[in-house]
């Protein structure tokens, strides 16, 4: 079973009460406390929903709209000129990485058996999100166009 | 790992996760491909043109391209599914629609980046 189906259910036990169903005068089964597999859970699906406009957006812009043989440099920095698309560039950056990373957390958890090595590659993760959100904001931040 | 009974919904769980890992692979190397628009004009350059507008490179784009809309509209399917009491009842009918959406947004996606690649080897110019 998967992280994100194990997150599933207990969602679906918060909200539904499964398997509880109170008899009249009894009182409601507890909920178990949200842990941090269902906010993920939940992150998860909010940013996708984003992603689909973000990135398919992003996509259609530079391969419909535009095309690869249009982007070099000059083509970046009239594009970063705008603030707006920086800031949908780096939105679009954040939420795909924190959404990719989440998804292949899960992955690390439901394939990766032995408990050393899937603590390192948890860390491995941890690390490699950091690492990308760290260099992707500087070069959204510190990119300037050269005069002229 | 999950197996579940229906094969089609499997399948459409597997080239989810494939999809997705594929589409991180390619944001990871986006990341530090635009990084190079800080070493200058000229590093920037000799990248998008020596690989990304190369003809081999064409392909992978449009393996890009597939895999980000499957992605989006099995993503949604999920949502769906979930949210809708429906869902579950039209589960298979559900899964058809989106895997023809797939397809009628791909093909003409393919078409259109692939065209002036095609049109110039066909047409031995430039």
């Amino acid at each position: 079973m998967s992280v994100g189906d194990a997150a599933r259910v207990t969602r679906v036990t918060r909200v539904a009460g499964v398997g509880a169903a109170p008899r009249p005068g009894q009182p409601a089964r507890p909920r178990p406390p949200a842990s941090f597999e269902f906010y993920s859970w939940y992150f998860l699906r909010l940013s996708g929903v984003l992603l689909v406009f973000l990135a398919l957006g992003h996509f259609l812009l530079m391969h419909v709209v535009h095309s690869i043989r249009d982007v070099d440099y000059a083509f970046a920095a009239r594009r970063w000129a705008t603030p707006a698309w920086r800031i949908y560039d780096w939105l679009l950056l954040v939420l795909a990485l924190l959404h990719g990373f989440a998804g292949l957390r899960g992955v690390v958890d439901e394939w990766v058996r032995p408990r050393s090595l899937r603590r390192a590659a948890r860390l491995a993760v941890w690390g490699a999100t950091a690492i990308f959100l760290l260099l992707g904001t500087y070069v959204v931040l510190a990119f300037r166009a050269p005069l002229g | 790992m999950l197996v579940y009974r229906d094969r089609g919904g499997h399948r459409a769980w597997v080239l989810h996760r494939l999809t997705g890992l594929g589409v991180l692979a390619f944001l990871c190397l986006h990341v530090l491909d635009t990084a190079l628009l800080l070493r200058g004009e000229d590093a920037y350059n000799h990248l998008v043109r020596g690989v990304y507008q190369q003809w081999w490179f064409q392909p992978l784009e449009v393996a890009l391209g597939a895999a980000l809309v499957y992605h989006a509209l099995n993503g949604l399917r999920l949502v769906l599914v979930d949210a809708w009491a429906g869902g579950v009842r039209y589960e298979r009918p559900i899964r058809r629609t989106m895997l023809a959406l797939v397809v009628l947004a791909v093909a003409p996606l393919a078409a259109v980046m692939l065209w002036p690649y095609l049109s110039a080897a066909l047409g031995g110019g430039t």
